[in-house]
């Protein structure tokens, strides 16, 4: 056997002992996706079936009518939607002040910044509670798009895309009478695009999948998110492992599906900034 | 001359006034939303308050709560829980992370859709992908132990309805969800690291085994650490899985600090003490970064 042989086995080796754990990194997702379309009595067949004996498609039909979920999608998509167009837009505005611009006390603020992101959410739930319920946002959907709008860590982020913009750049168009509002989003926001997509990509997913806060401060039936929603429907179905999938695969495909067409983006994004969470 | 210099203080101040346009709508909403809850924070452990009974009913008692902790019996099973979790979270995710990056990193077949598939747990909502858990680990006929049994293993676990293995049944689902995140940090650590070096390791004979402990884990020490930090810290906010999966339970077995933040609030509507185990949380978390700066100095290359 020569060499490059030798590579090749090697190399068919390596990717199959991989395909094993990256098949049961997606076997929950295949197994869910096909419970979802059983009838209840083949769910727990064993030896499992991963394309169902009698296809069930009333699953998804159940769930859609008999739940709530047209409303939890209508809400998740609300709160979702508000907080990535406040955030994104107040962030990048900030961002853009804090890297590129003079003006006193700019120091100390960045530290507040810098300071707060030591802080996981988790330690301020209580008096963020005692607080919103001061001023009555308790079961509103701003409860949940306030503090969402506003976070350090995109601040951080898109800083630091606007610092690497060369001086050059923007001395030259304010020799050419550019405002700062112009320099801003005519010349540098079009060279920060990566950054703002992994700024959108971070928060969409992290607003879609939140759950504690939803669970604490809006947990009214009929403003819930999916997240909070879904565990609801679990709780009134019991044992209905078929329904319970399709309920399952429901809130997750979204995501799913905008991950599977934008993956490379996505990925990149996730390998860049390890900070969030 | 003196035009100039005037040109010059009025363009200083447009720029200062620029800068607070851009910065300030942004800083007061930190500020009321991020900075002052943490203060409220750390006052609000040394006071006792029920909710329903409205604001006036807070009361100050300094250290009391904090007392408390040392004989509080949930807490002491929450730490407890929660070190177990974290020393054996971060060791197994970041080890196979690891692992499974550099034998990606390697030519192989199809690495793309790899890399889709290790990563697409994480990108789950945690509360979807608990109820999928569930199931598969139903000791009553679910598949994983009607596998575990086809193997021959006598007597499977009984995972969430077990105290002895339900966290053990937290930590598989945590691994599996979170180990393609730190997968991926690692493998765009590794596609920086210089190409020369692998090979004239190779040119000098080294195996792959002598490769991996003599250059890629000394090179790698710094990105290996971060990771380590960031699975310790986000082990110690584990909530998700535990409220959907267990609540806690069976008994004490899968309390941790956060359940306990939030059973304390909202389950038996004590703010106050349930705020104190916040302040503790915080130092954990702080102590953690400590460690985190003490360390970068000496594995940075």
């Amino acid at each position: 056997m020569n060499s490059h042989t030798q590579d090749l086995w090697k190399k068919v080796l390596l990717t199959l002992i991989l395909a094993v754990f990256a098949i049961l990194c997606i076997f929950p997702f295949l197994w869910m996706v096909s419970s979802s379309f059983k009838n209840e009595i083949d769910v727990m067949e064993f030896p499992i079936r991963l394309i169902p004996k009698n296809i069930n498609r009333n699953n998804y039909a159940t769930v859609w009518t008999k739940s709530d979920f047209p409303n939890y999608y209508r809400n998740s998509l609300f709160v979702t939607g508000m907080t990535l167009f406040g955030s994104l837009m107040l962030s990048t505005i900030a961002a853009y002040g804090f890297a590129r611009l003079r003006f006193r006390g700019k120091k100390i603020m960045f530290a507040v910044y810098l300071s707060t992101l030591m802080v996981p959410v988790q330690v301020t739930l209580l008096p963020k509670y005692i607080y919103f319920g001061q001023l009555h946002l308790n079961n509103t959907f701003w409860a949940l798009i306030l503090p969402g709008i506003f976070s350090a860590y995109n601040v951080y982020l898109m800083r630091q895309y606007f610092e690497s913009i060369p001086y050059e750049l923007t001395e030259a168009a304010e020799i050419d009478g550019a405002g700062h509002f112009r320099t801003f989003w005519q010349i540098c926001f079009p060279l920060v695009k990566a950054g703002f997509v992994t700024m959108l990509l971070f928060q969409f997913t992290w607003t879609w999948n939140d759950y504690i806060n939803p669970l604490i401060y809006c947990n009214k039936e009929s403003l819930l998110t999916l997240t909070v929603g879904l565990q609801r429907f679990q709780q009134s179905q019991s044992t209905h492992y078929a329904l319970i999938m399709a309920g399952c695969t429901l809130a997750l495909a979204p995501l799913i599906l905008i991950f599977l067409f934008t993956q490379k983006y996505y990925i990149e994004s996730f390998a860049t900034s390890g900070v969030k969470g | 001359m003196n035009t100039r210099k005037l040109n010059f203080t009025r363009r200083q101040r447009n720029e200062e006034i620029a800068g607070y346009l851009f910065v300030i709508p942004n800083l007061l909403g930190i500020l009321a939303f991020v900075a002052l809850p943490i203060l409220l924070s750390l006052i609000l452990g040394f006071t006792k308050w029920n909710p329903m009974q409205g604001l006036g009913a807070v009361k100050f008692v300094g250290l009391e709560q904090f007392l408390t902790m040392f004989s509080d019996e949930r807490l002491g099973a929450a730490l407890k829980n929660n070190f177990i979790y974290t020393f054996t979270y971060v060791p197994i995710s970041v080890a196979l992370a690891l692992l499974a990056a550099i034998a990606l990193n390697k030519h192989v077949f199809c690495k793309v859709p790899l890399r889709l598939m290790f990563f697409m747990p994480y990108i789950s909502a945690m509360v979807s992908v608990a109820y999928v858990w569930l199931i598969l680990l139903n000791p009553e006929g679910g598949p994983v132990n009607n596998i575990l049994m086809a193997i021959g293993v006598k007597n499977p676990p009984g995972w969430f309805t077990r105290s002895n293995s339900s966290l053990a049944g937290i930590i598989v689902v945590s691994v599996w969800h979170d180990v393609g995140y730190y997968m991926i940090i690692f493998l765009s650590a590794l596609q920086t690291l210089p190409r020369q070096v692998y090979e004239s390791a190779t040119v000098d004979g080294a195996g792959p085994l002598r490769t991996f402990f003599s250059i890629t884990l000394p090179l790698m020490a710094s990105n290996i650490l971060f990771v380590a930090i960031l699975a310790t810290m986000n082990s110690f906010k584990v909530f998700d899985q535990i409220n959907i999966l267990t609540e806690g339970g069976p008994g004490y077995s899968t309390n941790v600090l956060v359940y306990c933040i939030y059973h304390y609030a909202f389950k038996e509507h004590n703010i106050g003490y349930a705020s104190a185990v916040a302040v503790l949380l915080f130092i954990i978390i702080l102590m953690i970064s400590g460690i985190e700066t003490k360390l970068k100095d000496r594995f940075t290359y």
